[in-house]
């Protein structure tokens, strides 16, 4: 299963402030607190851990059906910060979930996998207003509102992510 | 405090929030914040938050995980008020 999600950093620097007394508190422990005051930009560590969190979720909540507001219980681990991308592990109980992060100064978006095979991903991101479309596939949800695509020659369908905040859309699919 | 009264006192605290403001005139207690009221993720914290200030509650970790539909927020609510 995949799990991806979009910050659109202009968006949330205007929906959200992350300085707001207990805000901190209730998304992050304390060592990812650590990790965000140590940041040169705290702001956009804070934005990464939470895509991060987001990402790792998505993929939980496709497989458990489930929804909860549990961002404590999504723990950052081994978070690696380069100029324009991130590595790190999100940990959820007996889970672990890699995720790679992609940072421009717009944005960041963060894909979390349950098995390190980012190569076999596609990963589209748009900033128009047209709705997302594949090629060759149709975009369809089934029942419960999940997202697949259907290849329009063969009928094989697969699993995709989708994810949009402020002006970014992003998909992702397995190749 | 009746259903209503709360609904009502929570519309307020939710219409900065809500990005379908019709859903927001519409609202019962099986109102989705993320479905519905499409609310942003990152910011059901600041609902948490400011449901803890208008109601002097505080909302633990673990009611918190629940806390995604009006009645769940009312029942939370009401438990922390009635536990005092």
């Amino acid at each position: 299963m995949i799990g991806n999600d979009i910050v659109d950093l202009a968006c949330a620097a205007e929906e959200s402030d992350w300085q707001r007394k207990g805000w901190l508190q209730k998304l992050f422990t304390a060592a990812e607190e650590q990790l965000i005051f140590a940041a040169q930009q705290p702001r956009l560590m804070v934005w990464l851990l939470w895509s991060m969190k987001e990402a790792a979720y998505k993929i939980w909540n496709r497989e458990s059906g489930l929804s909860r507001l549990m961002p404590l219980r999504f723990i950052c681990t081994d978070v690696r910060l380069e100029d324009n991308a991130a590595y790190g592990t999100v940990v959820f109980e007996d889970q672990v979930y890699p995720t790679q992060s992609r940072i421009t100064v717009d944005f960041v978006h963060t894909l979390a996998l349950e098995q390190n095979n980012f190569g076999g991903m596609a990963v589209y991101i748009n900033d128009t207003a047209e709705t997302m479309a594949v090629p060759g596939y149709a975009l369809f949800r089934d029942a419960k509102g999940l997202p697949f695509l259907q290849d329009k020659l063969t009928g094989g369908i697969r699993v995709v992510s989708l994810s949009h905040h402020g002006r970014f859309k992003a998909m992702v699919f397995p190749e | 405090m009746e259903q209503q009264a709360y609904i009502e006192k929570l519309k307020p605290i939710l219409a900065p929030y809500a990005k379908d403001q019709e859903a927001l005139q519409h609202l019962t207690r099986e109102t989705s914040f993320i479905r519905d009221l499409k609310i942003n993720s990152a910011n059901l914290v600041d609902v948490v938050l400011d449901v803890e200030e208008a109601f002097d509650v505080e909302i633990d970790n673990e009611s918190m995980e629940q806390m995604l539909t009006v009645g769940a927020a009312i029942d939370i609510v009401e438990a922390k008020l009635s536990s005092r």
